[in-house]
């Protein structure tokens, strides 16, 4: 039969459903659908839409509890309950002025609302006027406990002042009446606000220990999971989660290690892990000896989990940087092998192992640890504080290169750690060398040692000074910007999925929308239209009308997308997806006009500036340059020693630039295909480049946080500019005045005004 | 148009004012069912869920006077589920103080500060839409011709086939798949009103 043919229109099948069809016709198209599995299910799906409207039909008679439930007369009763109260207010209402009666008759007239006073340990809380919340401290309306521990209890709230939610944490009532108790607490509390790390929950505000009220810290609240949940089931993790968990752990104790803080309780429940981020956020830092010496004096017992504690810990000894990394270590065995290494039925006898026994290596009991991660944790656990290595941020260095054996990491995993721990690192290293004596990878260590000098900031110059703006408090990094072409707005990427459009002259935020699923990775405004294009790692590529911010069109590439440019003349769009394809899709009819694939994942695209060529350029090293028509490969040209971030054709001539990992800023000849000049001086990864409107200067935007101006005749760096806090992702010419914006893993965009660069 | 079920502003509004008694039972119906299907779906036997569920109309009766629902906190529904997932979480709460391993676990649990996570929202919503759906079949089936709303209901609750149900019906089997997309679309229609009306 000849179905196909025949398949009913989208118009026809909308027809039949909204019933403005004629009888003969309905009839007819009937009749096709008796027989038409194809037409069957495009006619369901139409009327369905996005909503499961067909699972949620089918659920429907199992909607209500069941007959003999205990629902029935639970709602009989609180029904009954509900409607005495209100006639009883009508009538009393009615028949009595309550005045000064004890009901809280509710002013505009509803149910009498008694707020209940908090029971238990939380009897410090006032009571809350608002039933979603459990009681009141302060400015702060409780919602619930998240937690309770010897130490005290957390609580999750939401702060009335500044309209967010946080994580409040009350000491335990039984150390409230202690004045030395309270006193370590707040101290230890205002110790930890002074570190501010990626990897370190951040802490808002320590309540005043008055007398007679009690001390409590204010903290950002995580959404996540804590790493004992994760390790509940007694199963190893993943090696490379073993080795990412415990780089940024190591990294969040190294920036407590530089202010002289010791953590003092390096456990499990004391790393969250990000939902959104997986990102290791390392909690309770010194909160540990609040109530440690006060057990201590009163049981001579030392009190909590012994499992993660060091040797002198046991001991009772003090505390330094060391023993936190003993606990790391112990915590590392844990994840890489499932089992605590000194795990014993008592607490006694848990602590009688850290002393006396040497746990199996890793690798011995899981054939899935690497030989260079498992040396690593069995030197952490060495159980003379100078055998172990000597910081946390060697540590973390260290882990960042075997989290890098594991595959290709993206920079931005590998935290920051604290600059003033490089001295130590060549002491620390050489002893790991005689620990690690495999020759296999001792290459692995001095690859190591160029990993420290990429990512820990040794900042020879302080930079120039020009005045910049900031566009802040963007929700998460913003990967891409885009100066409008009037140069009045900068469209932002940010990862969260949306996309914000800031007006540059007050610094408003005009709008904000959500773009895409996941993370968005580039923006960029039509060279003459009003519309701007996004690409997201949902592998949509949206245009959009910046008008109304309608959209206009999208197309789905095959994975995300984090390179879209247009072309000069503003009829197409190429696209870069992480399989490596390239698409080219026309703006107009919304087709894929052509598409190519190739090795690697594709990081940036660009057209040159007579739309001829595109450039493409990724993972593999490899710049490659397409007919911009039929994406036939024209040149292939290398000299990256890593993945290229970014790229872009000059306006005018021939040239090209990119930039990459490892301080690579290249400039190319599209023409002949060879590289003109590398420009050096660079601080760590360059993320960003662009190009000035006549083709003499280049900015770039650099993992350390900066970004710099290079004159590209000379090849020098003529100005940098100073101010984000972290990696500067993407950079942009206001194509109008003499401003540069740079966009910030930080959160922040600024725009500099560079008027006071000479010429 | 049919008329639109009682959207959520109107039933606020209707539960504060004190003589509208027929708003507690509207209240009730509809989402004293959604609320026990959430609070099972959280693991909780049936005498437990009920318990709580009574627990949370409390709450709600007692303090819907004073609720200024529209303002901060993302509206009624939003309200309801705050109110919810504490006494949920106080409930789980209690639990493991009382448990055996209570003492076990207080030793070994230090405070974690962990927010709630987007699996109970997503449940939620998903109750939402089946008490939207319910409400809206019913609003729906007195609008409706009785013999196409019989052909949507033996194949989209009943799992009939089309040709069953055209059986049954005296309809084509053709007939009955447009009457099923009709009554659907109309569904999702009133959904998605009531979606918008609240966003």
């Amino acid at each position: 039969m000849n179905a196909i043919a025949d398949h009913l229109s989208e118009p026809q099948l909308r027809d039949l459903i909204n019933g403005s069809v004629d009888e003969q016709s309905a009839a007819s198209w009937e009749k096709h659908l008796e027989d038409c599995g194809h037409c069957q299910d495009a006619l369901q799906t139409m009327a369905t839409g996005e909503i499961p409207i067909d699972s949620l039909v089918a659920d429907v008679k199992s909607l209500n509890p069941p007959d003999q439930s205990a629902y029935w007369p639970a709602i009989k009763a609180i029904d009954e309950e509900i409607k005495t109260s209100l006639s009883g207010i009508s009538t009393s209402a009615a028949d009595t002025p309550a005045e000064g009666t004890s009901s809280v008759a509710d002013t505009d007239g509803g149910l009498p609302f008694v707020p209940a006073k908090p029971t238990g340990d939380l009897e410090f809380l006032e009571p809350s006027d608002d039933p979603a919340y459990i009681g009141k401290l302060h400015h702060f309306q409780i919602a619930r406990v998240v937690g309770r521990g010897g130490m005290g209890i957390v609580l999750e709230a939401f702060d009335t002042h500044l309209q967010r939610s946080v994580a409040i944490k009350v000491l335990n009532p039984q150390y409230q009446s202690n004045d030395i108790a309270r006193q370590r607490f707040c101290r230890e509390g205002r110790a930890a606000a002074a570190i501010a790390h990626e990897h370190v929950v951040s802490m808002y505000q320590v309540a005043k220990a008055q007398e007679g009220e009690v001390a409590y810290l204010v903290m950002q609240l995580i959404d996540g999971d804590t790493l004992e949940n994760r390790l509940r089931d007694g199963q190893p993790l993943p090696p490379n989660e073993v080795a990412r968990i415990a780089m940024q752990t190591a990294a969040g104790l190294s920036a407590a290690h530089e202010r002289d803080m010791v953590h003092r309780d390096i456990k499990p429940a004391n790393i969250l892990i990000e939902t959104k981020t997986d990102r290791v956020k390392l909690t309770d830092f010194g909160l540990a000896r609040t109530t440690d010496d006060v057990k201590l004096t009163e049981t001579g017992m030392v009190t909590g989990t012994p499992l993660y504690m060091s040797p002198e810990q046991t001991l009772g000894e003090t505390a330094d940087e060391r023993s936190d990394l003993f606990s790391l270590g112990a915590v590392m065995y844990e994840m890489a092998t499932g089992v605590a290494p000194f795990q014993a039925p008592s607490a006694l006898g848990v602590m009688q192992n850290i002393m006396n026994v040497t746990p199996d290596a890793p690798h011995k009991v899981n054939a899935g640890i690497t030989r260079p991660l498992s040396d690593l944790i069995m030197s952490l656990l060495a159980k003379k504080p100078a055998d172990r290595p000597e910081s946390a941020s060697s540590v973390a260095t260290a882990l960042a290169s075997i989290v890098n054996e594991y595959g290709p990491i993206s920079p931005l995993q590998v935290p920051a750690v604290a600059a003033s721990e490089v001295k130590k690192l060549s002491g620390s290293y050489r002893r790991l060398e005689r620990r690690w004596v495999l020759a296999a990878w001792l290459a692995g260590v001095v690859g190591l040692l160029i990993a420290v000098g990429t990512f820990i900031a040794m900042r020879p110059d302080s930079g120039d000074n020009f005045p910049s703006v900031v566009l802040p408090d963007n929700p998460g990094t913003v990967w891409s910007i885009d100066f409008a072409p009037d140069g009045k707005q900068i469209a932002a990427a940010v990862e969260d999925g949306s996309v914000r459009i800031w007006n540059v002259a007050d610094q408003k935020l005009l709008k904000s929308f959500n773009a895409h699923r996941g993370i968005v990775w580039t923006t960029a405004y039509h060279p003459d239209r009003p519309m701007l294009v996004t690409s997201g790692d949902d592998s949509l590529v949206k245009l959009w009308d910046t008008d109304t911010f309608d959209l206009i069109r999208q197309w789905k590439a095959t994975s995300a997308v984090r390179g879209v440019a247009f072309s000069p003349d503003g009829t197409r769009i190429v696209a870069g997806d992480r399989d490596g394809q390239l698409h080219v899709y026309d703006l107009d009819r919304g087709e894929e006009v052509a598409t190519t694939t190739h090795e690697g994942s594709i990081l940036g695209v660009d057209y040159s500036a007579d739309g001829k060529l595109i450039a493409s350029v990724g993972s593999d090293k490899i710049v490659r340059l397409f007919d911009a028509d039929t994406l036939e490969l024209r040149q292939s040209m290398t000299g990256h020693d890593g993945p290229i971030y970014n790229v872009k054709f000059a306006p005018v001539g021939d040239k090209l630039a990119t930039v990459g990992w490892n301080k690579n800023v290249r400039i190319w000849n599209s023409e002949t295909g060879t590289q003109t000049s590398e420009l050096i001086g660079s601080e760590g990864d360059i993320w960003g480049v662009s190009f000035c409107a006549d083709g003499t200067h280049l900015v770039t935007g650099e993992q350390m946080g900066a970004a710099r101006v290079w004159e590209i005749a000379t090849g020098d760096a003529v100005a940098t500019l100073r101010g984000h806090t972290s990696a500067v992702h993407n950079v942009s010419l206001d194509p109008t005045a003499h401003r540069i914006a740079t966009s910030s893993r930080d959160g922040t965009i600024r725009v500099w005004d560079m008027s006071g660069l000479e010429p | 148009m049919t008329e639109s079920p009682i959207t959520r502003a109107s039933l606020v509004l209707r539960l504060r004012d004190r003589d509208d008694h027929g708003a507690w039972g509207d209240f009730v119906d509809s989402y004293g069912p959604m609320l026990y299907r959430f609070i099972r779906s959280r693991g909780l036997q049936d005498s437990d869920a009920s318990d709580l569920v009574q627990d949370v109309m409390r709450s709600v009766g007692m303090a819907i006077g004073r609720l200024d629902y529209a303002k901060e906190k993302g509206g009624f529904r939003a309200w309801l589920f705050t109110i919810t997932r504490n006494k949920l979480s106080t409930y789980f709460e209690k639990r493991k103080r009382i448990g055996p391993t209570a003492n076990d676990t207080a030793q070994f649990e230090m405070l974690g500060q962990i927010a709630g996570n987007d699996e109970l929202q997503q449940q939620w919503e998903l109750e939402h839409q089946r008490q939207l759906i319910a409400q809206a079949m019913a609003d729906l089936k007195p609008t409706i011709e009785p013999k196409t709303w019989s052909a949507f209901e033996l194949t989209a609750i009943e799992g009939m086939s089309a040709e069953e149900a055209g059986k049954q019906t005296g309809m084509s089997k053709g007939a009955v798949y447009v009457a099923r997309s009709r009554v659907t679309a109309k569904l999702r229609n009133a959904i998605e009103t009531q979606i918008n009306d609240e966003s």
